[in-house]
C-alpha cells in the first residue's frame, strides 16, 4: 500500500508529482488554501472545463488521505497524465461523480432495466411459496398460534 | 424456554436491550441505541421475540420501501416509471444463547404476518431484505426470496407468495 494525500485543488501538486512519479510513494502535501490564491485561474485555463464542482474560495478546500495498493496507484497516475490532469484533480472528478450517482440511487432507490424487467416478470406471475416457506408457517401456527400477534 | 416466547411490539422500556448479543456487533448496537427513539418511532417498528421478564430472543424491523422501476417493456400493463410500494425487513437478528431453535424461521414468518396483514389495507407489492453476505443472502434463498441480476444485495419476495404462505392450511 502506499499512501496519497490529496487536496481538493492543488496545482502545485503537478511539481511534486513530476519530481517524484517514479517512486512508490508520493505523499502530496500542500498547505490547504494555498492553490487558489498563488495560481489564480491559472488552473482552469490549463484544464479547461473543470469536470467537478470546484469551490469558490480557498477556504473551502479540505484534505483526504488515503491509502491505496501501488498498482491502483501507478494505474490512476497513468490515466490522469492521459487526460492531462494532476492526480488530484482526475480523483475528485471521479469521486464527484461516484457520489453523485450513489446518492440518487440511495434517495429513490432507481432499478437498472433489466432488474425492472425481473422484477415485473416476478410479479406478473408470482411462484406459489416454496415448500421451505410453507413448512416454516405450518412449524410457526403450531408453535405460536394466532396469539403469536403481538400488542 | 421456546414455549414461553412471546412475540410483542418492541418496548424500549420493557424489554431488556443491554443484554442482547446475535454476535454481529451492528445489529446489537442498532437495537441497544436506536431502535424505538422516539425521532425513529414513525421511520422503523421493531417487533421483538422476548421472554416474559423482558429479555430478548429475537428481533426484526419493519418499514415501507419504494423501489423505481426505470423502463417498462410492452405488455405488462404497468406505466413507464413506476413507483413500486415494498416492505422492508430491515433487520432480523437471533440471540447467540437462542440459536438452533428456529427462531430465526420464526421472527421471518412472524414479519411475513405483519406486512401481509398491512398490505390488505396499505398496498405493498413485495417483501424485500437486505442481504450484504453470503449467510444472510442463503438464509432467505431457502424461503423463496430472489435478487435481481444486477443487485444481489437486495433480496424479494412477491407480497403475493407471502400471502399464501401465511394462509391458514385449506381444510
Amino acid at each position: 500500500m502506499s499512501t496519497h494525500r490529496l487536496r481538493n485543488w492543488d496545482v502545485a501538486q503537478d511539481r511534486v508529482w513530476s519530481e517524484k512519479q517514479h517512486s512508490r510513494s508520493v505523499p502530496i502535501t500542500s498547505r490547504p488554501g494555498s492553490g487558489r490564491k498563488r495560481h489564480g485561474l491559472a488552473g482552469v485555463a490549463r484544464y479547461g472545463i473543470v469536470p467537478y464542482t470546484l469551490p469558490m474560495s480557498a477556504a473551502e478546500f479540505s484534505k483526504i488521505t488515503i491509502r491505496q495498493p501501488v498498482p491502483l496507484k501507478a494505474k490512476v497516475e497513468r490515466a490522469a497524465a492521459l487526460r492531462g490532469m494532476t492526480v488530484t484533480s482526475f480523483i475528485n472528478g471521479a469521486l464527484e461523480r461516484v457520489a453523485d450517482r450513489t446518492l440518487a440511487r440511495v434517495r429513490e432507490r432507481e432499478m437498472t432495466e433489466r432488474d425492472s424487467m425481473a422484477l415485473l416478470e416476478m410479479l406478473r406471475d408470482p411462484a406459489p411459496p416454496n415448500d421451505a416457506l410453507r413448512t416454516a408457517a405450518d412449524r410457526y401456527r403450531k408453535r405460536f398460534g394466532d396469539a403469536g400477534r403481538g400488542s | 424456554m421456546a414455549p414461553e416466547l412471546r412475540f410483542e411490539a418492541f418496548d424500549r422500556d420493557r424489554h431488556d436491550r443491554g443484554s442482547f448479543d446475535c454476535g454481529v456487533g451492528p445489529l446489537n448496537d442498532y437495537l441497544k441505541a436506536r431502535l424505538g427513539q422516539p425521532s425513529r418511532k414513525d421511520v422503523t417498528r421493531g417487533d421483538v421475540l422476548a421472554t416474559p421478564e423482558g429479555r430478548i430472543a429475537g428481533y426484526f424491523t419493519l418499514s415501507a420501501g419504494r423501489l423505481m422501476i426505470s423502463v417498462t417493456p410492452e405488455g405488462h400493463g404497468f406505466p413507464p416509471r413506476l413507483p413500486l410500494p415494498t416492505t422492508l425487513i430491515g433487520r432480523l437478528a437471533v440471540d447467540a444463547t437462542f440459536r438452533g431453535r428456529g427462531l430465526g424461521e420464526a421472527l421471518l414468518i412472524h414479519a411475513m404476518r405483519l406486512a401481509v396483514e398491512t398490505s390488505k389495507i396499505v398496498a405493498s407489492a413485495l417483501l424485500e431484505v437486505d442481504a450484504k453476505d453470503e449467510p444472510v443472502r442463503a438464509f432467505y434463498t431457502r424461503y423463496g426470496f430472489s435478487s435481481l441480476p444486477d443487485d444481489p444485495n437486495h433480496m424479494y419476495l412477491p407480497m403475493d407468495a407471502a400471502a399464501r404462505a401465511i394462509a391458514p392450511p385449506q381444510p
